[in-house]
């Protein structure tokens, strides 16, 4: 069952000079599905979690595209409708939960506010399911009559999460989960997270420019290049091989822990600008297996055997381990 | 030998300053004029300004010329109608026009030159000299300003513009104050001015080359709001009689239009003319304001400005 | 607490300095107020009592007791609200004028003020919410345009347009000349009625300020991520305006208020003397004129008292809808 279907997504900054901050994406997360979407910072990750929970802002808007959620269309869904599905269907937790709360609310009237909107219990099972979202996050029950202010970085973004939760949501948008936050909260964060889809049945989109933690928590991953999906694929097969470029360097740039201890690692240049429409790919000037095609137009999504790529040069790859594999068969 | 080698140094450094200067001043016009609020600000401001350099020539007759007939209502001769002692109104707002514009920006300058001194010091301080500093500029925050102004006045010695502009520009400068410390606070530990201590710059030398110049929007945004206090202050003053009645400005003119009962004997343009003159000059640096409000947080203006 | 005891510590070093300006100002300046009071009294054929004397000498100074004996003495007086005789309203004391005015200007300046700024917050709150439309553009401007009329104006314009041509109000005074203050509907009425029009032009003149900062804070509110947040939840507008946004945006404006009252104060007082309103504001012009300086003074501390204490007010509200400095966190 697909929980998320997002069709020929078109996201724009401004009117006057666009910026195509998300160009054409599509992708689906299943039931129970747990996905990542990688790039760096400026890649458009955000701008398209924020579209996809319909949550865009001037001067981002979408230009085109479909997004439904659960069978439900969100792009011509009312507003008032759209009201009452939020957190319902998709809940968010922001980068950082510093600033998620409200700092003249306490926790407990901020779990309420939502419950009140969207159910009809009572005061007593509302304050039953606050303490079971706090419970399954192991955060102390009576940290409901606290005010942000008198809570940690970490338990504030720990509290963040245990909020996503409260309407049994079917998708959970996490953008940068742990950005800001410490390894020990990290590690807690993480854990908690894995430890959650035992009680509850949901699917997550997690945004992170961390291909280390996306590979650790999900089952699929996306990557994310100038505002284009280039590369799909699932972690397993990523483990063994990754098919784009771009992908490939990520995967070399992750930290391992090897004969010489910790290593990082870059992709060298930088992301084009994209107030142009792109006339080739957009890797091209950072790719080390460039061929004069890559500079002229730019390469569609082809299929490999768990996903998908965005690359000339790697997808004849593809058809060439194909014909390997039918030749052996 | 000495003397060659650092002549050309010191001279450079110079240079370099004064271009930096400039150069943010343009960018600051710039970005001023292309906000189509604090452009129309900076036209009525500049036309003001002209009006006081220029009003003594353009006026239609002497300002102290009492050898019209007295509170005519506006006609040809006298636009706007003559006062109760035979002076042409149009003439006493155009000769006004100096000592009011003059009044606003110097009370502007001594307030705002108190707030930088007091508000750097205080920001740039810490532990008990911020906390007395901050603490006596909240004590003149509090402190309402207008009948401690009122004694001042009616206990000096002689009346006139000058008292005016000393004793308002005195009791102008808390608010500005308050908002150039906030800012010289969160400034004090950026980066490039931990670099300039740890180089050993002089406290001195880091505010006015680091700190200073990334403020300038703010300390000008607190001239125009200091010179706008002034204005409505000096004014309120000029009305109650204490400013000098003999010497034409917006406010002597209110306060002898109110004597004379001006409006209940139809002379409305007396009246209405000065009030407008206060609010469009005290408007115009309002405009201009909301460019600097700009500049310092851009959050405030339309993205697709 | 730590908040109770800093505002505490301010209400009465605010105090301290007006008492202490109030000292200092006659004698620091150059001339003897105090003989040329004495003179104007015999003058005018009032020949001072040795207790009127000696007020005028504890107020002024004339004795050439060492500065810091007669600060005590002046202290002393001041802490009984003992301010001397008023020289224009002779026999009257200070403090009894006072005690007459007081009432009016409380009332007036007081209800203006509070229907001000909750009419500004209000305003402030829908120009922010729907910033950059037309009525966001249209409130902000005619706000702006507003604050930079002298409050006085205004009120020279309103008794001119709904009093002298509309004969809408009466155009002065507190109550119809002859009225007998009572306690009685028809005397409030008339009191009511003579009202209208200076506490229109306080509040007219007021509103801008109030509306332009709650807008300002409101927007800056409105970028931060709590809003967003709330928006995710699927909260209905108003709420996520008013107790999400609003409520946040709110508190630097009440700090805003303190520091804005003076001001307010002060154009206030300016606007009871083109209303010939009964009050504090119309008793200082009166001092002025007549040189009056006891009286002067005895007001400029009692304006002053009563601008700290509403502040002080204003400080303890503040702790009841930010839980940051209920619980001993820090504002500034």
């Amino acid at each position: 069952m697909t929980v998320l279907s997002v069709d020929h997504l078109e996201v724009n900054y401004g009117t006057k000079a666009p910026v195509f901050a998300v160009r054409n994406v599509s992708l689906e997360v299943q039931h129970q599905e747990f996905v990542g979407l990688v790039g760096e910072s400026g890649c458009g990750k955000s701008t398209l979690g924020f579209a996809i929970a319909r949550l865009e802002r001037p001067p981002a808007y979408i230009r085109g595209g479909s997004i439904v959620i659960n069978g439900e269309d969100w792009m011509t869904m009312p507003d008032e409708e759209l009201r009452r599905h939020r957190w319902r269907d998709v809940a968010i937790v922001l980068q950082s939960g510093m600033n998620a709360l409200n700092p003249v609310m306490t926790i407990e009237a901020q779990f309420r506010d939502v419950m009140m909107q969207h159910t009809s219990l009572s005061r007593a099972q509302i304050l039953q399911r606050s303490m079971d979202v706090l419970d399954m996050a192991h955060i102390a029950r009576n940290t409901l009559k606290r005010y942000p202010h008198e809570l940690s970085g970490g338990m504030k973004q720990r509290v963040v999460i245990a909020m996503a939760f409260l309407l049994h949501p079917k998708l959970v948008i996490l953008d940068e989960p742990t950005t800001a936050l410490d390894m020990v909260v990290q590690r807690q964060i993480m854990d908690n997270l894995t430890e959650l889809r035992q009680h509850e049945q949901f699917s997550v989109l997690l945004i992170s420019h961390d291909l280390g933690l996306v590979l650790e928590l999900c089952d699929r991953v996306l990557v994310m290049y100038a505002g284009q999906i280039v590369e799909e694929n699932t972690t397993d097969s990523l483990l063994e091989q990754a098919w784009h470029p771009y992908t490939r360097a990520l995967m070399q740039a992750l930290p391992r822990i090897g004969g010489n201890g910790l290593q990082f690692g870059g992709v060298p240049g930088t992301p084009p600008d994209l107030h142009h429409r792109l006339q080739h790919c957009a890797f091209a000037p950072r790719c080390g297996l460039v061929t004069p095609e890559c500079q002229v137009r730019e390469p569609e999504l082809t299929d490999t055997p768990s996903g998908k790529v965005r690359c000339f040069v790697t997808s004849r790859e593809v058809v060439a381990d194909d014909k390997h594999h039918s030749i052996r068969g | 030998m000495q003397n060659l080698m650092t002549e050309p140094e010191g001279t450079s450094e110079v240079s370099d300053l004064s271009k930096g200067h400039s150069s943010t001043w343009r960018t600051y016009f710039n970005i001023l004029w292309s906000n189509r609020k604090s452009r129309v600000g900076l036209i009525v401001f500049s036309t003001f300004i002209l009006i006081s350099i220029f009003g003594q020539l353009i006026a239609p007759y002497s300002a102290s010329n009492t050898s019209f007939p007295t509170m005519m209502g506006p006609s040809l001769q006298h636009l706007l109608g003559t006062t109760q002692e035979g002076q042409d109104v149009l003439s006493q707002l155009l000769v006004g026009t100096g000592i009011s514009v003059i009044t606003a920006l110097a009370t502007g300058l001594i307030a705002t030159l108190i707030a930088v001194f007091i508000g750097f010091l205080s920001g740039y301080s810490q532990g008990a000299g911020d906390d007395g500093l901050s603490f006596l500029t909240n004590v003149f925050l509090v402190l309402p300003a207008l009948p401690l102004l009122i004694v001042l006045a009616s206990y000096a010695p002689g009346r006139g513009s000058t008292l005016i502009i000393i004793i308002v520009g005195l009791t102008g400068w808390p608010w500005g104050a308050r908002v150039l410390r906030a800012q010289v606070k969160s400034l004090r530990t950026r980066d490039y001015v931990l670099a300039a201590k740890l180089a050993g710059d002089s406290t001195m030398r880091i505010l006015m080359r680091e700190i200073l110049p990334n403020m300038l929007s703010l300390v000008m945004a607190g001239f125009l709001g200091a010179s706008q206090y002034g204005l409505l202050t000096s004014v309120g003053l000029e009305f109650l009689g204490l400013g000098n009645p003999n010497q034409a400005s917006w406010g002597t003119m209110l306060y002898w239009a109110q004597n004379a009962s001006a409006l209940l004997s139809g002379q409305w343009a007396w009246i209405l003319a000065p009030g407008l003159c206060i609010a469009l000059f005290g408007m115009s640096m309002v405009l201009i304001n909301f460019g600097f409000d700009r500049i310092a947080n851009p959050r405030l203006g339309g993205a697709e400005e | 607490m730590r908040f109770f005891l800093k505002r505490t510590l301010l209400l009465i070093a605010t105090l301290w300095v007006a008492v202490t300006l109030n000292f200092l100002i006659p004698r620091l300046m150059p001339g003897n107020p105090g003989q040329a009071m004495i003179a104007k009294f015999t003058g005018e054929g009032h020949p001072l009592n040795p207790a009127a004397l000696h007020s005028i000498d504890i107020m002024l100074g004339i004795s050439h007791a060492s500065l810091l004996t007669q600060y005590w003495n002046y202290l002393g007086e001041v802490v009984h609200l003992n301010f001397g005789m008023s020289f224009s309203y002779f026999p009257y004391t200070v403090a009894q004028l006072i005690e007459r005015a007081l009432p009016w200007t409380l009332g007036l300046v007081g209800i203006a003020t509070i229907i001000s700024f909750a009419l500004g917050t209000a305003l402030g709150v829908i120009a922010a919410w729907g910033r950059n439309t037309t009525t966001d553009g249209l409130l902000t401007t005619i706000a702006a345009f507003l604050n930079t009329f002298p409050y006085f104006w205004f009120a020279l314009v309103a008794v001119y347009i709904m009093g002298f041509i509309l004969h809408w109000f009466p155009l002065s005074g507190g109550y119809t000349p002859g009225a007998t203050p009572v306690f009685s509907l028809g005397f409030i009425t008339d009191v009511i009625r003579h009202g209208v029009l200076p506490a229109l032009t306080i509040v007219v003149s007021s509103v801008g300020g109030w509306l332009i900062g709650m807008r300002n804070n409101m927007i800056n509110t409105l970028g931060e991520d709590y809003v967003l947040l709330a928006q995710a939840k699927g909260l209905k507008s108003r709420w996520i305006a008013t107790m999400y946004a609003a409520h946040n945006a709110i508190l630097p404006n009440i700090t805003g208020f303190g520091m804005a009252l003076g001001f307010v104060v002060a154009g206030s007082l300016l606007t009871e003397v083109v209303f010939g309103y009964p009050g504090m504001g119309n008793l200082l012009y009166n001092a002025v004129i007549n040189e009056d300086y006891p009286l002067m003074q005895g007001i400029f501390l009692v304006i002053v008292t009563c601008v700290v204490v509403a502040n002080f007010i204003v400080d303890l509200l503040y702790v009841l809808i930010d839980p940051r400095v209920r619980y001993g966190e820090e504002r500034d």
